[in-house]
């Protein structure tokens, strides 16, 4: 219990139209944890994350953070929104400067720090996540994955112990959603908790600690990667397809029933690949 | 949004933003000013040369941008300049069609002459304030300024945003033409005025997308951004005083 930084208990939330966007909904997030919140479109995701940072108030239910109760007055809230950091889908509606430096200033300007201090943040994030080259170019010529390294870093100069993102991988080439991914690796690393949503299965599956599959504001089913991803009831009622790791080794135990035994379901490319080079299969 | 591209890769770029903003604001105000053909030729060859030589603006480019004022000047001027009347005492040079006459007088042309390059001459000043100074960095003097912030926020989100809908307008353009939104001109106007009410939704949804990422971020009502730090270059203000010294003596003499 003590470790847990964020928990949410029974939250209902019903937006000024009336639709219930969130039906009790209970999340538990460890720290250091890599955590992936799953589910379709309209599912509530957003509107939790929202909830976790305290931009939306829970009609009814709880919010801890690192144990406590959260308050909704002012300063209680910018301390949760500085230790809790939210990377929006759509960057362009969350930078609003012109210039990168800047944008990455605002976050840290907000705390209350000294200009050296949100200086000296702004030039470490930015050696952090390698982006020197655009230091200096407006952000209306950054291509989307530059655009989205730069709202990364716009939160990171706050200095959150918890990083959401929301749908970081959409509407990115291969090899800039790599390049997130492996920051957020980086990220996790340092002993930050991150928390992503995705409808990206075969990246979640191999990335995440702990998945929450939701749907239609509830959650369907929470459990490890492994768990979630076997369970073909669940994932086809929130429309969501089983990774292909999951789907190519289930393949193989069908006519090979005893490796089930001998092997756990392989987490990533590569633990897949070492049990078909142990299991004498050319690969 | 040609100039606004240079603005960020010229050669003056690193220059002080305040020398900059004072070198095209004295030879914006003696254009306006003063009453001197040579005041205004000097000041148009003088700035052409900073753009294209000290700014290295390429001159396709320049000429360009100098081609967007030009038909509005010379409409203007020749309005000054031409008199269309019954009587052809007011006419010096000129035709007859009819019982009208058409044509100029010596004072009409001097004064249309002076109307073309004293515009010309500020629009050049003015010219080469934006193509030297990124708006991040003209939003810096207007701080410096002291005007409102409320201005000054307006400024930044304002410019901000038009890339963002001007994007959102080329996508959903692109969309409407590939289903034949454009294929005539009543077809036209109905996609047009599609296109500007998706505009407005757009610009109402992101408006509170922002507002919520804001407040993400612990605001709380006002912009706070750390600027950037300028050097002054001695070597620059000398040539500013200079270049005021050229143009008080060209007004002199």
């Amino acid at each position: 219990m003590l470790n847990n930084i964020i928990e949410a208990v029974d939250l209902h939330y019903k937006y000024p139209d009336n639709t219930h966007a969130i039906k009790g909904l209970s999340i538990r997030v460890e720290k250091g944890k890599k955590i992936g919140i799953v589910g379709p479109n309209g599912a509530g995701k957003t509107t939790l994350f929202l909830h976790l940072n305290g931009v939306y108030k829970p009609f009814s239910g709880k919010i801890f953070f690192e144990g406590k109760e959260i308050k909704y007055n002012k300063r209680e809230m910018i301390r949760l929104r500085s230790k809790v950091g939210i990377v929006f889908q759509d960057s362009n509606v969350q930078l609003f400067s012109s210039s990168v430096f800047q944008e990455i200033s605002f976050g840290p300007m907000n705390l209350g720090l000294s200009e050296d201090e949100v200086k000296a943040r702004v030039e470490k994030v930015i050696d952090q996540l390698d982006i020197r080259n655009l230091r200096d170019r407006p952000t209306h010529f950054l291509s989307g994955g530059e655009k989205k390294k730069v709202s990364i870093a716009a939160i990171l100069s706050m200095e959150p112990e918890v990083i959401i993102l929301d749908e970081p991988l959409a509407n990115l080439d291969p090899k800039s959603a790599k390049d997130i991914m492996g920051i957020l690796e980086g990220l996790n690393e340092d002993g930050k908790t991150i928390i992503i949503s995705t409808h990206d299965v075969n990246s979640i599956y191999s990335w995440a600690d702990y998945i929450y599959i939701i749907n239609d504001g509830k959650i369907l089913k929470e459990g490890k990667p492994q768990e979630i991803f076997e369970d073909t009831k669940v994932l086809k009622s929130a429309n969501l397809q089983k990774p292909w790791i999951v789907d190519v080794f289930e393949q193989i135990i069908k006519s090979n029933p005893e490796i089930k035994e001998q092997y756990p379901l392989p987490r990533s490319k590569k633990e897949l690949f070492e049990m078909l080079g142990k299991l004498k299969i050319k690969v | 949004m040609f100039i606004d591209k240079y603005a960020y890769i010229n050669n003056l770029k690193e220059v002080h933003p305040i020398e900059k903003t004072c070198l095209s604001l004295l030879s914006l105000i003696a254009c306006l000013v003063f009453n001197s053909l040579g005041l205004y030729i000097f000041v148009i060859i003088s700035m052409a040369f900073l753009i294209l030589w000290s700014a290295k603006i390429p001159a396709k480019v320049f000429v360009k941008i100098i081609l967007i004022p030009l038909p509005f000047l010379i409409i203007s001027v020749l309005t000054i300049m031409l008199n269309i009347t019954k009587d052809p005492e007011f006419i010096e040079y000129g035709f007859r069609v009819y019982s009208w006459f058409f044509g100029f007088t010596k004072h009409g042309i001097f004064k249309g002459v002076y109307v073309f390059f004293r515009s010309l001459s500020a629009v050049f000043s003015i010219y080469f304030l934006s193509f030297t100074t990124p708006i991040v960095d003209i939003v810096w003097i207007l701080k410096k300024a002291k005007l409102p912030s409320v201005f000054i926020e307006l400024l930044t989100i304002v410019y901000r945003f038009i890339f963002v809908l001007l994007e959102a307008a080329f996508y959903i353009k692109t969309a409407q033409k590939c289903r034949l939104g454009y294929s005539n001109i009543k077809r036209s106007y109905i996609s047009l005025s599609q296109l500007v009410v998706n505009l407005f939704k757009k610009a109402y949804q992101n408006h509170k997308m922002l507002y919520i990422s804001l407040i993400s971020r612990g605001y709380t009502g006002e912009l706070k951004v750390l600027e950037e730090n300028y050097r002054f270059s001695i070597k620059n203000i000398v040539f500013i005083c200079i270049y005021t010294l050229i143009l008080l003596t060209i007004v002199i003499i």
